[in-house]
C-alpha cells in the first residue's frame, strides 16, 4: 500500500518542477488556435447579423454625422442574456507594470499611434483604440482629443491631490465657454482613491476622466464621447466603464 | 455568479497549478495550454456559479476540451515546429518519479490521480467535476494505484 500522504508530497515535489510557459501566454490572447479562430469568426458573423438586425429596427446610429466612418464590425464580444454570457474574442491584457497598471481590453482593441513617452511631469501617455490605423485620423474630436478611444496618462503627482488635479483639468478647466455641465465625484477604484469628472459640452461632447491617486504618481484615464464622431460599432460608454472597472493597479 | 474581472484574477491565480496538472495528464505542452485556454474561454462565456474549487473546475473543463480537441492538417507544420518543447516535457516527466508512475496509466486514470494527489480533490469532488458516480472514481483510483504500486515494485 502506498502511503497516500507520501504520494501527495511526491506529486507536489515533482509536478511543481514542471516549467510554466511565459506569463504572456497564460491568457489566450496571442494564441491562434483553430477553434478560437472559428469562435472568433462565429462571433464576428453573429455581431454583423446583430448589427444588421438592430440597424433595420432602430436605424443606423453608429455613423451619425460621419458617413465616411462606417466600419465593418470586427469580432467583438457578443453577449446574450443581459451580458451574462459572452463569446470570443476574449479580452487581451495590456500589461504596463512599470507604469503601475494593467488593462483588460476587448480582443480587437490596440494601442494607437497617438501614444507618447515622457514629457515633463507627464511620465507616459497611451491611447487605446477600437479602430484600425486608417480610421484613427478621422476619429479626432473638435478639441484634438481622440473620441471613443481610451487615453491613459501617468503623471508625477507633485503636491496636488487628485481632487486638485481634477478641478484643474476636468471641471472648470480647459474649455469653460463650451462646458454646459460639470460633475465631480469621489470613489474608490480597485482600492485606490479616485476622483471622477464628467464634463458635458454644448456641442454634444462629453469627457469622462478618472484621476486615480497612486502615491507619487497620478493615473489618469479619460475618454471622450462625441456624437459628431461616428461611434465604432459595439463600443458604448458601458465598454469604457467595464474597462475602467477591470483595471489592475500594480 | 463570478464577474469577468474576478474570473480573470482567479484564472491567473490558478494557472500554474492547473497547467502543471494538465502537463502531467496530457504530457504535451501545446495540448495543455490549448486546453487551459479553452477552459478560460468557457469560463468567460459561462462562469462557474462560485469561485470555490476553481482549480478543479478549470482542470476538468480543460481535460474534457483536450479529449475533444483536434488540429486540422493546415496546422501540422506549426505543431512540428513546437514539438521540441513537448519532447522536453516528456523527457522531464520521465526523469521524475511521479512522471514515471503516471506514464503507465491511462489518460483518464492520470486525470483522476492528479486531481486527487496534486489538486487535492476528494472522491466526491472528482465525481462531481467529472460527472461520474463516486464509486466509479473509487474504482478508477484503485486500479490506478494498483498499477502505480506495481511500477514501484518493478523499479525497486
Amino acid at each position: 500500500m502506498l502511503p497516500e500522504l507520501g504520494i501527495e508530497r511526491a506529486f507536489q515535489r515533482d509536478l511543481d518542477l514542471l516549467p510554466l510557459p511565459p506569463e504572456e501566454a497564460w491568457v489566450p490572447a496571442a494564441r491562434h488556435g483553430y477553434r478560437l479562430a472559428v469562435a472568433a469568426a462565429v462571433a464576428g458573423v453573429t455581431a454583423v447579423l446583430i448589427v444588421l438586425i438592430l440597424s433595420s429596427i432602430t436605424g443606423d446610429r453608429t455613423g451619425v454625422g460621419s458617413p465616411e466612418l462606417r466600419v465593418t464590425p470586427p469580432p467583438r464580444p457578443t453577449c446574450v442574456d443581459g451580458g451574462r454570457i459572452c463569446i470570443a474574442p476574449v479580452p487581451i491584457m495590456h500589461r504596463h507594470p512599470e507604469l503601475g497598471y494593467n488593462l483588460w481590453l476587448p480582443g480587437d482593441w490596440r494601442e494607437a499611434s497617438a501614444s507618447s513617452g515622457p514629457s515633463g511631469d507627464l511620465l507616459d501617455r497611451r491611447v487605446f483604440t477600437p479602430r484600425t490605423a486608417d480610421e484613427e485620423t478621422i476619429a479626432t474630436a473638435a478639441n484634438g482629443t481622440p473620441a471613443w478611444d481610451l487615453i491613459v496618462e501617468v503623471w508625477r503627482r507633485g503636491e496636488r491631490s487628485a481632487l486638485e488635479w481634477a478641478r484643474a483639468g476636468g471641471c472648470g478647466g480647459s474649455e469653460p465657454s463650451l462646458a454646459a455641465t460639470c460633475h465631480l465625484e469621489t470613489q474608490t477604484l480597485r482600492g485606490a482613491p479616485t476622483v471622477v469628472t464628467t464634463v458635458s459640452f454644448l456641442d454634444r461632447r462629453e469627457t469622462k476622466t478618472y484621476y486615480i491617486d497612486r502615491g507619487e504618481r497620478l493615473l489618469i484615464l479619460r475618454y471622450v464621447v462625441d456624437q459628431a464622431i461616428g461611434r465604432p460599432a459595439h463600443v458604448t460608454e458601458e465598454t469604457f466603464d467595464q474597462i475602467v472597472r477591470m483595471i489592475g493597479l500594480v | 455568479m463570478i464577474t469577468r474581472d474576478r474570473w480573470a484574477e482567479l484564472y491567473r491565480l490558478e494557472f500554474p497549478r492547473v497547467y502543471r496538472a494538465l502537463l502531467a495528464v496530457l504530457r504535451d505542452r501545446d495540448r495543455a495550454l490549448d486546453a487551459l485556454h479553452d477552459a478560460f474561454a468557457a469560463g468567460l462565456r459561462r462562469p462557474p456559479a462560485e469561485d470555490a474549487d476553481l482549480a478543479g473546475w478549470l482542470f476538468v473543463v480543460a481535460v474534457r476540451s483536450a479529449r475533444r480537441g483536434f488540429r486540422p492538417p493546415s496546422l501540422r507544420l506549426e505543431r512540428l515546429a513546437r514539438s521540441r518543447g513537448t519532447d522536453e516535457i516528456e523527457a522531464l516527466l520521465d526523469r521524475l518519479e511521479v512522471g514515471r508512475l503516471l506514464a503507465g496509466l491511462t489518460e483518464r486514470q492520470r486525470a483522476m490521480v492528479v486531481a486527487q494527489f496534486y489538486l487535492g480533490l476528494d472522491h466526491r469532488e472528482i465525481a462531481k467535476h467529472f460527472g461520474v458516480k463516486s464509486g466509479t472514481v473509487s474504482a478508477t483510483l484503485a486500479q490506478a494505484k494498483a498499477r502505480m504500486r506495481a511500477e514501484v515494485r518493478n523499479a525497486s
